[in-house]
């Protein structure tokens, strides 16, 4: 298992700019999860550590050795594909033994490890069926016996789970992690789905258009993200954003969004409003993060630390078992998204009071879309 | 009540539907039944008056047909058939793949110059061809139609072959790819045997094609290499036409034809509908 190192990637197609200077790395054992929009570059970055399509321009090392003049074939790399890219004439076991075939492993020896992985993957039943009748969730784990089989340097995840139905994509989500965590595979996974890669992946590089947004374990994404697209990719429902104008007047600084004014005490906001090279901002706020409780409560009130109440009605709820998500509509008719613990008592109508702590709000520039950091964390 | 009445609407359609097929077969088969007892019906009650159903079978026709040497136009058409199919696989395979697969400058126009060359009235490629060949010696030889059927399909399979290709999942490549196989042996043992149902299917119609093929066999070949197509005609002579003759010879041209169709017409339809809706 090797360690992985991306110096100042770039893919063009003709004129097209896939991915952009991006550098990353992956140290062994570590599974490192690529998050994007569709287009947005993680599939090609995953084809040229491959070795499938070229790199237009950088680096890629395994233990700091180049392998970018390498054939696929060199590289001892190993790969799951998303529509499993199981060879259609042969048997589930001769899949999974055809990378021991290539390379002239003894019988007895490929023998013993084939069944290993069978076992391993509970394929018994389907051992010597042809695998294109299989279901998804087995045809997967085949692919994943077909990519475990030989030791390699690095296992390559492409969208693994997106063809499988909900219960199966479940169960085959924590056996990958159970493997690769066993194993201790150093291994890249590519996805679009955040809830699959913030369950697998021990860091999370999030891309957009090409470029690398932000790199972190799942919890830094979540709580300190480093822009508006990460702010508003990552978490389910999304953050709600609201771009204000800012007044400092003396010791206070107030908020101004459609009619709402939102009154901090200047040592509370100071330093992220010193960041800020206009009187535009945008602020974030967590669905989960939004306190919301019944009631009538006329205007807002704020003291330092805690912040306005705001008097809105409920506009429309989605149960989700444990907790409900709240679209909540103030007077002035801005939208909050709010998620509560349910099931809740709140009806379509239903007046109520929201209320944020100071420390939960993320600021931004809206004019770069980057952080200016949260009150609460460390900025 | 009602649930009878729609069953028994649906026994009339179904009635009704199978009388309409039934009748449709007739019609298209009874040239073909009609063409097989006029192979074994002698001359003088060919076309009596009314029709004589009852008759002893005779074999003059079949005698006349091996006097005249028809089997070796048989064995021609069959050989010709055969080779410039094979030629046309072998050729045409790798192409389509690389077609399907491969970017390169320029590529869609050599594409369409491919297709181009099946675009054209074959009257308009055989006079040309006529020239060529008559330079170059390969008028009327074995090798000179084999060439000449070879290029006019190798557009066709190329066409059709090409989006099979394309249904080939590039995965499984770049699966095969990452064990260390080159192209060639991805080609060979991957892409190869999963192509198998569409290389048969588009071959067969290039053997249809090559099969019946009357105008370059006419204008290229016709006296040393005479396929069957060419042949047929000869008997219609001065002293009048040898039908029964014409019935045993027609016969053994359709066999291959409905043969071929009969079992491959799942594959061929595919074949075509594939090249039709993705080409």
């Amino acid at each position: 298992m090797a360690t992985v190192d991306f110096n100042r990637i770039w893919k063009r197609y003709g004129d097209v700019e896939a991915v952009k200077d991006v550098s990353l790395n992956c140290p062994q054992g570590e599974m490192l999860a690529l998050l994007g929009p569709s287009g947005c570059g993680k599939s090609s970055i995953l084809k040229m550590v491959a070795g499938v399509e070229e790199i237009s321009e950088g680096e890629i090392t395994f233990d700091a050795k180049p392998v970018s003049h390498l054939p696929p074939g060199a590289r001892n790399i190993a790969m799951v594909f998303e529509d499993y890219a199981l060879y259609p004439h042969m048997t589930a076991a001769e899949n999974i033994a055809f990378p021991l075939k290539v390379r002239g492993v003894p019988r007895r020896e490929a023998a013993k490890r084939i069944d290993g992985l069978i076992d391993m993957l509970s394929l018994d039943d389907v051992r010597d069926q042809r695998v294109s009748g299989l279901s998804g969730g087995a045809q997967q784990r085949i692919s994943i016996g077909r990519a475990l089989v030989r030791d390699p340097e690095l296992v390559l995840f492409d969208e693994p789970l997106s063809h499988l139905d909900g219960d199966q994509k479940v169960q085959l989500r924590s056996e990958i992690k159970r493997l690769q965590q066993t194993a201790n595979l150093t291994s890249i996974l590519v996805t679009h789905d955040q809830s699959e890669a913030i369950a697998m992946a021990d860091r999370v590089a999030v891309m957009n258009n090409g470029v690398l947004q932000q790199v972190g374990s799942p919890h830094d994404l979540y709580e300190t993200p480093a822009n508006l697209f990460v702010a508003n990719f990552i978490g389910e429902p999304p953050m709600n954003l609201y771009e204000v104008t800012v007044h400092q007047t003396g010791n206070r600084i107030i908020l101004r969004h459609d009619g709402l004014a939102i009154d901090f005490a200047a040592d509370v906001l100071g330093r992220f409003v010193s960041g800020l090279g206009s009187d535009a901002a945008t602020i974030g706020i967590r669905p989960e993060d939004v306190r919301v409780s019944a009631g009538h409560g006329q205007t807002y009130a704020t003291d330092g630390d805690a912040a306005a109440t705001i008097p809105a009605r409920v506009d429309y709820i989605e149960p989700r078992g444990d907790s409900d998500v709240l679209t909540l509509k103030t007077d002035s008719g801005a939208i909050v998204v709010a998620e509560v613990d349910g099931p809740s008592e709140y009806v379509i109508g239903s007046p109520t009071e929201i209320s944020v702590s100071v420390g939960k709000v993320h600021f931004f520039s809206t004019e770069t879309g980057n952080a200016l950091g949260r009150r609460g964390g460390d900025a | 009540m009602q649930r009878t009445l729609t069953a028994r609407d649906a026994f009339r359609r179904k009635t009704l539907w199978t009388a309409l097929v039934v009748a449709a077969a007739a019609f298209i088969l009874f040239p073909v039944i009609w063409m097989i007892g006029m192979m074994v019906k002698p001359t003088d009650i060919m076309f009596a008056r009314p029709t004589e159903w009852l008759f002893v079978p005779t074999l003059e026709h079949f005698n006349y047909v091996f006097e005249q040497k028809f089997h070796h136009y048989l064995l021609t058409s069959v050989l010709l058939g055969l080779i410039s199919t094979l030629l046309v696989v072998i050729i045409g395979t790798p192409a389509a793949y690389s077609f399907a697969r491969f970017e390169m400058r320029g590529k869609d126009d050599l594409f369409l110059f491919v297709l181009a060359s099946r675009m054209a009235p074959p009257v308009c490629l055989v006079i040309p061809y006529y020239l060529i060949f008559a330079r170059i010696d390969l008028l009327d030889t074995f090798i000179g139609l084999t060439l000449a059927y070879m290029t006019f399909n190798l557009s066709f399979y190329i066409w059709v072959l090409r989006s099979f290709c394309r249904d080939l999942p590039a995965e499984l490549e770049d699966a095969a790819r990452l064990e260390g196989w080159s192209r060639v042996q991805i080609f060979r043992r991957i892409v190869l045997p999963l192509l198998r149902n569409g290389i048969v299917a588009t071959s067969v119609l290039c053997f249809i094609f090559a099969w019946n093929e009357f105008l370059f066999a006419f204008m290229l070949g016709g006296k040393a290499v005479k396929t069957l197509p060419v042949a047929i005609p000869t008997l219609i002579t001065t002293q009048g036409v040898r039908w029964g003759e014409m019935a045993v010879v027609g016969m053994v041209a359709l066999a291959p034809v409905l043969i071929a169709v009969f079992f491959l017409q799942r594959h061929i339809v595919r074949g075509l509908t594939m090249g039709a809706v993705k080409g």
